[in-house]
């Protein structure tokens, strides 16, 4: 037993080490104007790099917030929907159930260039090209595979005992939703939006085809400044990038546990 | 009696097979009904279907006259205990008890003073603020009954509730529920493969096999009288014996005994305490089974090989037993199936 939690532990910190070895790179980048090999350390600390990001580029920030509630819309949207697939495939049988649910899966098994040029012919068609909605949509459909995994596999788990045992406690479906499968499913739930808001977040071809280069989202603006090679506005981008997420993943957790807790919190 | 539940023709299909079904129930307001058979036969399905969980085929079910088997489950108030008990974990017991008065939009003054009173009756004051999981299993039952009671049901039904109980607990948690019954006047329909639980709890016994009701009556009468050999078996203490009947007498390898049928074909169940060991060599001893409050031998016969079931009186019969023997057979407690 020992043995094996002091393998976990090592496993653990590896994990942590990959994670946070870029993230300390990039902060480190993002202040320092000159870092040569083989320093050790930067020549001098600089907010070039800050500078260049909310006061030289005076869109950046709009785009920013921009994207923030893109994303924000497409993971809400992506988890809502990929609760009620989940439901379905999970609690429900009917024809061709398997096929379904291997096709809610087709946008993470096909290349995402392939996926966003298939939907971008589409979209041509429905007029909803280089628009927000077709942005929208195109993200929805591509974090739905991870939102109906991952909820799915949390509802297969949950099962419909306890909201069987609220219908006969008094509740209708909704109520019991509300009080029961919600809080119980709520890690799996911020999961699930936390991960739909990322692949979002960091969308660049989906956007860029989709949009046509009039929607700007942060990846779409970030991602032409990374590839010309200047760290220090790479590593700001980059943290700006890193810290609205947090944010916002902050906020969305803080969000719904004081919905939940509004709602199941004092039944006494 | 006033009728508070009535079942009538009642069928359920699951997956285009037939669960249950011609199932006809009645329980009056007050009373306390057991639902008994072995794994499998439908009573877990009857309940599942008068709560409102499962679709009926046919038939239909009232409640306190009015029919309800076409409103939905949480409609009904009709409380179904479930086996696995399904306290919610993310509440407290304090939480989980006034569920169902959050639900009513019950003020919380009165909500709070429910939930003492029913923690008081199941004998958990002070424990209101515990996790579900700081639970022992007798407790959690305890919480999902007062949970149950805090509805305010017109019915309550228990499937199985004391199966995951140990012996002492399950002879607690027997006299608390009974104690509850006769205090709340509540109409109880509780599911049971316990013969015993059933026997010593009930007002009345339905007892089912293969997805029918095949006896109902008061528990003296199911097991004094029961109307078949399946029902006769399920009670388990008896021994059968084949044989036929001719000029008013029953004729078998074993025994012969006089009696008032039709000729024909029957069975002959002797229980156990209805034999009397007598002098012969019929029988051969086989087992002593001793389970602390009584004492059985089985013997075999030596012809046939069939087993009967023989009651001692610790007090007065020397173990051991003796090793061959015949038996007399009290007349008035024989019952015979025709078959």
């Amino acid at each position: 037993m020992t043995n094996k939690n002091s393998i976990f532990r090592v496993i653990m910190a590896l994990v942590a080490v990959c994670i946070l070895i870029p993230i300390i790179l990039m902060t480190a980048w993002a202040f320092t104007s000159r870092w040569q090999w083989p320093d050790l350390l930067g020549e001098s600390l600089s907010l070039r790099g800050f500078e260049e990001v909310f006061i030289n580029n005076v869109q950046g920030f709009r785009i920013l917030v921009s994207s923030v509630f893109i994303s924000m819309e497409a993971a809400f949207f992506a988890t809502v929907i990929g609760y009620m697939s989940a439901q379905a495939f999970v609690m429900y049988d009917f024809p061709f159930k398997k096929w379904l649910h291997f096709g809610s899966m087709l946008p993470i098994i096909i290349p995402s260039s392939v996926f966003a040029m298939g939907i971008h012919v589409y979209f041509i068609k429905w007029g909803i090209n280089d628009s927000i909605i077709g942005v929208l949509i195109g993200h929805v459909l591509y974090c739905l595979p991870y939102t109906v995994n991952i909820l799915g596999d949390s509802r297969e788990a949950l099962g419909n005992r306890y909201e069987q045992q609220a219908m006969m406690l008094g509740c209708d479906g909704v109520t019991a939703f509300f009080h029961i499968t919600l809080p119980l499913m709520l890690p799996s739930v911020i999961s699930a939006f936390s991960m739909a808001y990322i692949i979002s977040f960091s969308q660049y071809f989906i956007t860029m085809l989709l949009g046509g280069g009039v929607v700007k989202t942060y990846a779409v603006l970030v991602f032409p400044l990374i590839s010309a090679g200047d760290r220090t506005i790479a590593g700001a981008y980059t943290l700006v990038f890193l810290l609205s997420s947090m944010m916002i993943f902050i906020l969305f957790e803080g969000v719904i546990k004081f919905i939940v807790k509004k709602i199941v919190g004092t039944e006494t | 009696m006033k009728m508070k539940l009535k079942v009538e023709n009642m069928r359920v299909v699951l997956s285009k097979k037939d669960i249950i079904s011609d199932i006809n129930l009645s329980v009056g307001e007050g009373e306390f009904v057991s639902v008994l058979g072995a794994s499998g036969c439908g009573k877990s399905t009857l309940l599942k279907a008068i709560a409102g969980m499962l679709p009926l085929e046919g038939g239909s079910i009232f409640a306190g006259g009015k029919r309800i088997d076409n409103i939905p489950a949480y409609k009904r108030n009709i409380i179904l205990l479930f086996q696995d008990i399904r306290l919610f974990p993310h509440m407290t017991v304090a939480e989980n008890i006034a569920f169902a008065l959050k639900i009513k939009k019950i003020p919380v003054e009165r909500r709070e003073a429910g939930v003492k009173a029913l923690l008081q009756q199941i004998k958990m004051e002070g424990l209101g603020n515990r996790n579900i999981n700081q639970l022992s299993g007798g407790q959690q039952q305890r919480v999902a009954l007062a949970r149950a009671l805090a509805a305010e049901p017109e019915i309550l039904m228990l499937d199985e509730p004391f199966s995951s109980l140990d012996e002492n607990l399950r002879f607690d948690m027997r006299l608390l529920l009974l104690d509850i019954h006769k205090k709340y006047h509540m109409t109880t329909i509780m599911v049971t493969h316990n013969k015993d639980e059933a026997l010593s709890m009930s007002d009345k016994i339905a007892l089912m096999d293969g997805g029918r009701i095949i006896q109902s009556g008061t528990p003296e009468d199911i097991y004094e009288n029961p109307v078949s050999c399946k029902a006769a078996k399920y009670f388990g203490d008896a021994s059968f014996f084949e044989g036929t009947v001719s000029n008013g007498k029953f004729q078998s390898t074993e025994f012969s005994v006089d009696c008032n049928l039709k000729e024909g074909k029957y069975m002959l169940m002797v229980r156990n305490d209805a034999v009397e060991p007598t002098a012969g060599d019929d029988f051969d001893f086989i087992q002593r089974v001793y389970t602390g409050k009584e004492e059985e031998y089985i013997y075999q016969h030596c012809v046939t090989g069939s087993k009967i079931r023989c009651l001692s009186n610790k007090k007065t019969d020397p173990f051991p037993a003796p090793s061959k023997t015949s038996f007399q057979l009290n007349l008035e407690r024989l019952r015979f199936y025709k078959i």
